[in-house]
């Protein structure tokens, strides 16, 4: 049990970032998600199967958690805190930061299941046979979710008039 | 060159979806096909730019609250309705035992001594059926609720200490788990029993050497403690120095259940 503890603490920062990417950079939602994602992982500790996928498991329990959530309350969609404390730190180049915040601001717009997918497969690197089972869906259903937001976020950050960047040759 | 670069080819690519020798294949066509690398490394660019944007908080210390939620079972029903009605029951029944001023207020209180005390208070007054399994069937019980419990249980022998098995049963217990108990008897119609346990115990309650813990009610003297991952808790109306020698030679006992007996189911 001890182990699993540990294991569990060791992917919390994984579940926060996921969590604070999932409730529109609101911490303290994020923060009571991840909560709850760890309070029902310990109850539920028998029914996770040894030497499975821990960090896969938990981010099932998370993603569970969230769709019961915004399934009960149309608030909590609505909801748009702003967090400054979150805001990417990384100064310097201001075209940077305009690119940052726009990314930003695209994956908030993202429709929930599509912003999952990107999130679990770009940030969390999941395999796409993973998030399907996260997810439950079928992998088709990844790729093509994933294939959406990508084009939609490239469209809107790469499009002309946008902020200039490095080509690739 | 080939067939054209397909998106989902692009995408399993990025992702590292491809074997290497998809991967390989890929890059070739990848050469000659300049609007493919424009994509491709837009689509990198929204990766990276990703991983930073949330940089932040990925490195940032964990909050305590998380840390404490990753180590005690969270909402506990169970446990609280269970010690809510033995504190009911205690109070009827003119029993004194304050369990809200325990110092152990943690999951070895909710989760292991409350249960235990109440089903001792419930079973051993018992006059018809005290236990489920009476004990000239002992090895059947063993076997059983080693089989329940999923561990490897033998009801310890406490007949040098003049109180014999009077057989054992099966409990659901707290955080949807089962106990077992065994309950002893001596010469004068004196009644212990043993509540056994598998749990999420805390490390750090864990780490009582394996010593055994008296915890005095007004009413019971009870022992508790764990070992490994079992948790024990022995409780009876005895003095404590008897429940300490009790406990010292259940912990004994118990711990001696090794390979041999797991081999033996």
């Amino acid at each position: 049990m001890k182990k699993f503890e540990t294991k569990l603490i060791e992917y919390i920062p994984n579940l926060r970032r996921y969590a604070l990417a999932l409730t529109k950079t609101n911490t303290c939602h994020a923060d009571d998600l991840v909560q709850d994602t760890l309070e029902r992982a310990l109850k539920k500790h028998s029914l996770w199967l040894r030497n499975s996928n821990l960090r896969a498991w938990l981010f099932t329990i998370m993603h569970n958690l969230f769709i019961n959530q915004i399934n009960k309350s149309a608030l909590y969609v609505l909801e748009d805190i702003d967090d400054h404390e979150h805001k990417q730190t990384a100064a310097g180049d201001p075209s940077q930061d305009y690119f940052m915040a726009q990314l930003k601001q695209q994956m908030e717009a993202l429709p929930i299941r599509q912003k999952e997918v990107m999130l679990l497969v770009s940030l969390e690197g999941f395999s796409y046979e993973e998030v399907a089972k996260i997810l439950n869906i079928p992998v088709g259903t990844v790729m093509s979710r994933l294939h959406r937001s990508r084009e939609k976020l490239r469209q809107t950050l790469f499009k002309e008039n946008s902020t200039p960047l490095r080509r690739v040759k | 060159m080939r067939d054209n670069i397909s998106d989902t080819e692009i995408h399993a690519y990025l992702d590292q979806q491809l074997t290497p020798e998809q991967a390989k294949d890929f890059e070739q066509r990848l050469a000659n096909d300049p609007q493919t690398q424009k994509k491709l490394a837009e689509y990198q660019k929204i990766g990276q730019s990703l991983e930073q944007l949330y940089q932040p908080v990925y490195e940032e210390a964990v909050p305590t609250r998380l840390l404490n939620a990753s180590k005690t079972p969270g909402n506990n029903y169970l446990a609280i309705a269970a010690s809510g009605l033995f504190f009911i029951v205690g109070v009827l029944s003119g029993w004194q035992i304050n369990l809200l001023q325990d110092p152990y207020n943690d999951s070895l209180v909710t989760d292991l001594k409350t249960p235990a005390i109440f089903a001792h208070s419930v079973y051993s007054v018992e006059k018809l059926h005290p236990v489920e399994v009476r004990a000239d069937e002992q090895q059947h019980m063993n076997h059983w609720l080693s089989k329940r419990l999923q561990t490897s249980l033998k009801a310890p022998d406490l007949s040098q200490h003049q109180f014999e098995l009077v057989g054992g049963r099966l409990l659901p217990s707290t955080n949807e788990r089962m106990a077992a108990q065994y309950m002893y008897q001596n010469k004068q119609g004196e009644r212990i029993t043993l509540y056994v346990k598998r749990g999420d115990w805390k490390s750090s309650e864990t780490a009582i050497n394996h010593a055994t813990k008296i915890m005095k009610s007004n009413v019971f003297n009870v022992s508790f403690w764990v070992d490994g991952e079992l948790g024990y808790v022995l409780t009876g109306q005895i003095n404590q120095q008897t429940n300490q020698k009790l406990s010292e030679s259940i912990y004994q006992q118990m711990s001696l259940i090794g390979s041999d007996f797991v081999a033996q189911l």
